[in-house]
């Protein structure tokens, strides 16, 4: 989990997610291949009526340059961040890992109606003190958060969705005699785009993706939305914005969470999307559910979570695929 | 180049009604088969090699403008905007509502001795004046026919031109002039001269449906440097063609693109984009198994208006560009692709 | 006859996502007719027919869900927070009834005073004295519920319904393929699920449907109405016939099946409609697919869309079926279309 938080990928600069990766299950798989928009698929073959498709995404929420002024860069997001968690962040710029910050402008010197609203992005820079001719347009800049464990608790940047990819990896480690395409998704932060096209690539029967979501257990939210909270167990998904979940392969991963005695909630309905917004329309259509660990602040330079929810979810995505396997 | 792209620019492709455009893009390139799909798509082929890997060259034919969606008593003509339009660039301008034939109206504005509101009104509620009173309108205009922008296109200065609809005529003009220079036999290329980009990239995600090449090239007008805006998504007129990246691009082709408009001495820009562009390319690249792409740019001002403006020597930076990468395609198939 | 099987459809439930009860009624009145009737994965039906000689692909989609709710909370006192499925106006569901599984009625409220109203501002009484009476009816967190089913006569041939969006059209499709027995070609209707939440069961049908001509069945807004501000802003109206969409915010039709279907429509003396709106219809993703499929939406016009009481003149279903007809019987004459 440590290294998977600290590894750099935004969408569509995921190499170093998925070289980790495939480190980690080299010699766990029968196949292991890419495709054009970096997505990777890892084929499991065994004995089972059904062959089921696993998506967790590699790719984090971040910033790209977009223009240079000496030291001053320029720079959009990458998916969805909100502007109030930019100024005064450290971040990593391009792929010499040039530290630099969000600047912010010191509170003397605005006016109290200034300082009581965001600070637009266009008017935001990253600083990185001196002029770096190693600095490109189109670089990525990255949260610089270190990865800390502590009191049952996990910090660290990127859980959305690294703690899917850490539950897909185990999986596969646990070397299940299950027929399984494990696929680790690029580009779902601007859109969902690599699980289009991997949903193009693959026939399974069967989809299951794996998210790090948001956790609604803060104050300020009505008692009414503060369902799925931190340490609550693994969530599963009856519908958010992109899918409604299919039923009977809901009541299969319901099931096997309460056979194996652990906590779980359900998702605050239509909020968020995943990839299995995408594999479920893809083909004839594709039964698809969720299963995600909640985490407080996630798109954020650091999100907390539960450790225990982590394991549990790892335990309840190993549990649903065997249940899964033998058909509906 | 100037006369083309005067032919081109003023062949009326509304979104949805293409026709013109189309004919004016096969009388300008070379192509040794056209084909128009049900989407109005046109497909333009070149010179067939077997084995050969297959490019595809898209550029969008349509132009943003409007359709007649009222008629009333008095014979003013209401419009539906078709693309995204500002009204403010409407006013006071002539437009071509073609009907069973072409009608000129002028959109309908009060003289400054009686204008007395600062408020911008919304394009539905503008009235389009060609002095024809309802019964003269019946059956020669009718809700649902297109209108668009009219007016030739004008020389500005040495290098550039104005005009309506150079988004995207500007790429339609570079596939054409790649077209008849080309005599690369190291790959197919399809032109794709895609319709309906204006409302949703909606040609180009039918077209891939059927054509699935082995890589791409988008080719689109980009935002000029304005003395409204000069930002990092803004690029000066003249300053070349435009490479894009982000995580529609492949990698590879762009850090080619780059290095080839190095090495030939093409003046070009870079501009990142952090989330899906605002082409076709969103759409290309996630087509059937993934379709590795790049993105070219033209610096265009003034998007979107009867009065875009372009300098025709970043046209020809990308004609330029576009030849040398397909001379040099065998280089660049070698060893595959990645978009991350 | 046709009215029979449009109350039956009314009086059933049906929200995004849960379309089992509809789909069942259109396929058991259909089975006698058809050919074929399988379901795809993600719930659409499919129901095919062949004519009686060679001729075009014709594919019919109409869209058997409707827009509703879902339970987000129920809190100790057994009051329900919901979410939507599909778009509501608050303010028109604020006092109306609704129904959940079982036929467990329930009224909407509101929370807060004043003007603003979001659907978060709303909750549904149930007249449960807690939770635990609330459950014991077999409601929990994810459980849907529709606008309570209501099927009604107003003046002359117009009717009120929770849901002629979208009954309308699948009862127009049913009636279609009752009524045909001399055509040539291959059918393929279908009554496609989740339109409401994103048209995505026609995305699901355009990966794999094939034809050479796609209409779509839906319903319109009809503000022929005190609501109507200006005659320049939309100009369907009930009772005037058919409507067919020249574009909204997904889809626009080609100029060719435009002359095509006036054609028909004068040829058979039937009266037309032009729709220029906003949102979109099934015909968004199905005239994208494969080649692209030259598409028609055909749209019966209703006032008060999605509230509980839309309005419908049974004139235009009829006018809708025999439109449908004859393009179908003369889809072999259109041949192939271009643009």
């Amino acid at each position: 989990m440590k290294h998977l938080s600290e590894l750099r990928g935004i969408s569509g600069q995921e190499k170093e997610v998925k070289s980790f990766i495939n480190d980690e299950i080299e010699g766990h798989c029968d196949k292991i291949w890419t495709d054009h928009l970096g997505n990777l698929y890892a084929r499991t073959n065994g004995r089972s009526d059904v062959d089921i498709g696993l998506f967790a995404h590699m790719d984090e929420v971040g910033f790209m340059v977009t223009g240079i002024d000496g030291h001053l860069l320029n720079f959009d997001a990458v998916g969805g961040i909100n502007e109030e968690v930019m100024p005064g962040t450290v971040l990593e710029v391009g792929d010499e890992r040039v530290p630099g910050v969000i600047g912010c402008p010191p509170i003397h010197l605005q006016k109290k109606e200034e300082a009581e609203k965001k600070i637009p992005i266009d008017d935001l820079r990253i600083d990185i003190g001196d002029v770096n001719d190693g600095i490109q347009i189109g670089d990525a800049a990255t949260f610089d958060t270190r990865y800390k464990e502590r009191r049952g608790l996990a910090l660290g940047k990127a859980f959305d969705d690294r703690i899917g990819c850490y539950c897909l990896i185990e999986a596969i480690k646990a070397d299940l005699d299950v027929s399984c395409t494990y696929v680790f998704t690029t580009q779902e932060e601007v859109g969902i785009r690599g699980s289009q096209v991997a949903s193009n690539n693959l026939s399974c029967e069967y989809a299951i993706a794996c998210e790090g979501t948001f956790s609604l257990d803060q104050p300020g939210v009505p008692k009414e939305d503060k369902v799925q909270a931190m340490g609550g167990g693994p969530v599963i998904t009856i519908t958010d914005r992109s899918v409604i979940t299919d039923a009977r392969l809901r009541g299969t991963i319901i099931k096997a969470a309460e056979s194996c005695g652990m906590p779980y909630q359900l998702k605050r309905p239509f909020t968020g999307g995943t990839d299995a917004g995408m594999v479920h329309l893809s083909g004839m259509g594709v039964p698809s559910c969720v299963i995600s660990t909640s985490c407080k602040f996630i798109h954020s330079p650091c999100a907390m979570a539960s450790l225990e929810d982590i394991k549990n979810s790892r335990r309840l995505l190993i549990e649903s695929i065997l249940s899964v396997s033998g058909g509906l | 180049m100037y006369e083309t792209l005067r032919d081109l620019s003023s062949a009326l492709g509304v979104t949805g009604h293409e026709k013109e455009a189309r004919d004016a893009i096969m009388r300008s390139g070379r192509f040794s088969d056209c084909h128009v799909d049900n989407l109005g798509n046109l497909l333009c082929f070149g010179d067939h090699k077997d084995g050969a890997p297959t490019l595809l060259l898209d550029t969008h034919m349509d132009e943003v403008g409007f359709m007649v969606r009222y008629i009333d008593d008095d014979g003013m003509i209401y419009v539906e905007p078709l693309g995204h339009l500002d009204p403010r660039c409407m006013i006071g301008n002539r437009l071509i509502i073609r009907g069973r034939e072409d009608i000129e109206g002028i959109v309908s504005n009060i003289p400054p001795h009686l204008s007395k509101e600062n408020k911008v009104p919304k394009i539905s509620e503008i009235p389009i004046d060609t002095g024809l009173s309802k019964s003269e309108l019946e059956g020669l205009v009718e809700i649902g026919s297109p209108v668009g922008f009219c007016g030739p296109l004008i020389r500005l200065g040495k290098n550039k031109v104005s005009g309506k609809a150079l988004d995207n005529r500007v790429g339609c003009l570079v596939a054409c002039e790649v077209s008849k220079r080309v005599c690369s036999d190291g790959c197919n290329i399809i032109y794709l001269f895609s319709s309906q980009e204006e409302v949703g990239t909606r040609g180009a995600i039918s077209a891939l449906k059927r054509h699935l090449p082995d890589m791409s090239i988008c080719i689109d007008a980009t935002q000029g440097d304005m003395h409204f805006i000069r930002s990092p998504i803004t690029r000066e007129l003249g300053s070349g063609t435009i490479i894009g990246t982000g995580p529609n691009v492949d990698r590879k082709i762009f850090d080619r693109l780059v290095s080839l408009s190095r090495r030939e001495g093409i003046p070009f820009t870079t501009k990142a984009y952090a989330n899906p562009s605002p082409t076709n390319l969103r759409s290309i690249q996630l087509a059937g198994p993934g379709v590795p792409s790049g993105l070219l740019g033209i610096p265009l001002r003034y998007m979107h208006t009867p009065t875009e403006i372009v300098d025709l020597r970043d046209v020809e930076a990308t004609i330029r560009l576009m030849m040398s990468f397909i001379d040099d395609i065998d280089d660049i198939i070698e060893g595959g692709f990645s978009c991350y | 006859m046709m009215e029979v099987l449009l109350e039956k459809l009314c009086m059933s439930r049906a929200v995004s996502g849960l379309e089992e009860d509809v789909a069942g009624i259109v396929s058991k009145e259909l089975a006698p007719y058809v050919d074929e009737v399988y379901y795809d994965n993600l719930g659409n039906l499919i129901m095919k027919k062949d004519g009686t000689g060679p001729g075009p692909r014709i594919l019919i989609a109409a869209h058997m869900d409707e827009i509703g709710g879902m339970v987000k909370y129920i809190d100790d006192e057994g009051f329900i927070y919901f979410i939507e499925v599909g778009s509501h106006d608050p303010a028109m569901l604020l006092g109306s009834r609704v129904a959940f599984e079982r036929n467990v009625l329930g009224i909407v409220s509101r929370k807060t005073k004043g003007n603003e109203l979001k659907i978060g501002d709303l909750y549904i009484d149930i007249g449960a004295k807690g939770k635990d009476e609330v459950e014991m009816l077999g409601i929990r967190q994810g459980s849907v519920f529709s606008r309570a089913p209501s099927y009604q006569r107003l003046a002359g041939t117009r009717r009120v319904s929770k849901s002629f969006d979208n009954r309308a059209g699948v009862c127009v499709m049913a009636e279609v393929l009752k009524r045909l027995d001399n055509f040539n070609g291959h059918l393929m209707a279908v009554a496609t699920c989740q339109e409401e939440v994103g048209t995505r069961g026609s995305k699901v049908l355009s990966n794999y449907a094939e034809a050479d001509i796609a209409i779509v069945l839906d319903v319109t807004f009809a503000v022929d109405t005190p609501q109507r501000v200006s005659p320049k802003d939309i100009n369907t109206f009930l009772g005037k016939g058919p409507a067919i969409t020249l574009k909204d915010d997904h889809f626009m039709m080609s100029p060719k099946m435009r002359r095509f279907v006036e054609g028909v429509a004068k040829g058979r003396g039937l009266p037309l409609q032009y729709d220029i709106s906003p949102g979109g219809t099934d015909a968004g993703p199905i005239y994208l697919s494969k080649n692209g499929i030259p598409t028609v939406a055909m749209l019966v016009p209703l006032r008060y869309m999605h509230t509980g009481n839309e309005i419908i003149d049974l004139d235009d279903l009829e006018n809708c079926v025999r439109l449908l007809i004859g393009i179908i019987e003369n889809a072999e004459k259109q041949g192939s279309s271009g643009p």
